[in-house]
């Protein structure tokens, strides 16, 4: 996959670091801060294509690896995290090719996206987690980094190597595929009746209002 | 049915109208039920992976990163930086 590496904004978002903090500079911030800091980013896109924790954190190993041994390609003032991002991409679309991996997509643990919700809210949770795990992997990494990490499309479009609008279409396949889904698709396309799948809308208007 | 809005410069047409940055798009045929859809989905996500954006890294990584910077890092090489087609 090539990268355009003409220079693009530096991320200065990428520095909620958990743990240990790295120096501050500016634009000549070093290479290796800049890893630290979107580190916690990085987990979360691995989650998101991966639906496991352990092949997620193998998965941000390996991707830092590779941007370590690369860092001399890196130009810098140039947008560090697009090109952080595209590298866990790479490895990620490379370990699938390379394991062929048959792994029945259905068979992820709902404890996988484990959360300390509420009882009342856990169900509903579970069967999210479930939903969103059967979802394509671009098209759940978009919904994520999205929502979850705060992405602009453009931004979106630049960490996964393709047009921002192919970054909005999977953002919004992946909210209409769940939708349909976990609500049931007779109710997404608006035919009447309240046929419900798995979460009942009644669940999630009580969500809300809590 | 709103039309679509006017091509602006330097911007890519929009999809939906309602396909704006982050927002929550409207379900076909239902305003608000598919709004509080949207709402629940987003505060699903946040419930579901806030967690592991917010726990701590694990030492062996940051002792790789540090290793690396120190100069004595062993970090293998591999094709999947996004540079590495215009290195060849």
């Amino acid at each position: 996959m090539a990268f355009d590496a003409t220079p693009a904004t530096v991320d200065t978002t990428s520095s909620q670091a958990a743990g240990p903090q790295p120096r501050q500079g500016g634009a000549s911030r070093d290479f290796h801060d800049q890893v630290i800091a979107i580190l916690p980013k990085l987990r979360v896109q691995a989650m998101a294509l991966t639906r496991n924790r352990t092949a997620a954190e193998d998965l941000v190993q390996d991707a830092v690896c590779n941007a370590l041994s690369a860092q001399a390609s890196f130009i810098p003032g140039t947008n560090f995290a697009a090109w952080m991002h595209r590298i866990l991409r790479n490895r990620f679309i490379s370990n699938l090719r390379k394991r062929r991996d048959t792994t029945d997509i259905d068979d992820v643990p709902a404890s996988v996206f484990a959360t300390e919700a509420s009882h009342e809210n856990s169900l509903a949770l579970k069967d999210l987690s479930k939903s969103i795990a059967k979802l394509p992997s671009d098209q759940r990494e978009a919904l994520v980094m999205v929502v979850v990490q705060g992405m602009s499309y453009e931004a979106l479009a630049e960490a996964t190597g393709c047009a921002v609008g192919t970054a909005k279409s999977r953002v919004f396949r992946a909210r209409r595929q769940l939708e349909a889904g976990l609500l049931g698709e007779e109710r997404s396309i608006a035919t009447g009746g309240r046929s419900v799948k798995l979460v009942a809308e009644s669940d999630i208007m009580s969500a809300l209002r809590a | 049915m709103p039309s679509a809005p006017e091509k602006q410069p330097g911007r890519a047409r929009r999809l939906r109208p309602e396909a704006d940055e982050g927002a929550a798009p409207t379900a076909p045929g239902g305003g608000a039920s598919g709004r509080a859809f949207d709402l629940w989905l987003n505060r699903g996500l946040h419930s579901l992976f806030d967690g592991i954006a917010s726990e701590p890294v694990p030492e062996e990584l940051l002792r790789l990163i540090e290793e690396d910077r120190d100069g004595g890092g062993t970090a293998e090489g591999g094709a999947d930086d996004p540079s590495h087609a215009s290195r060849r």
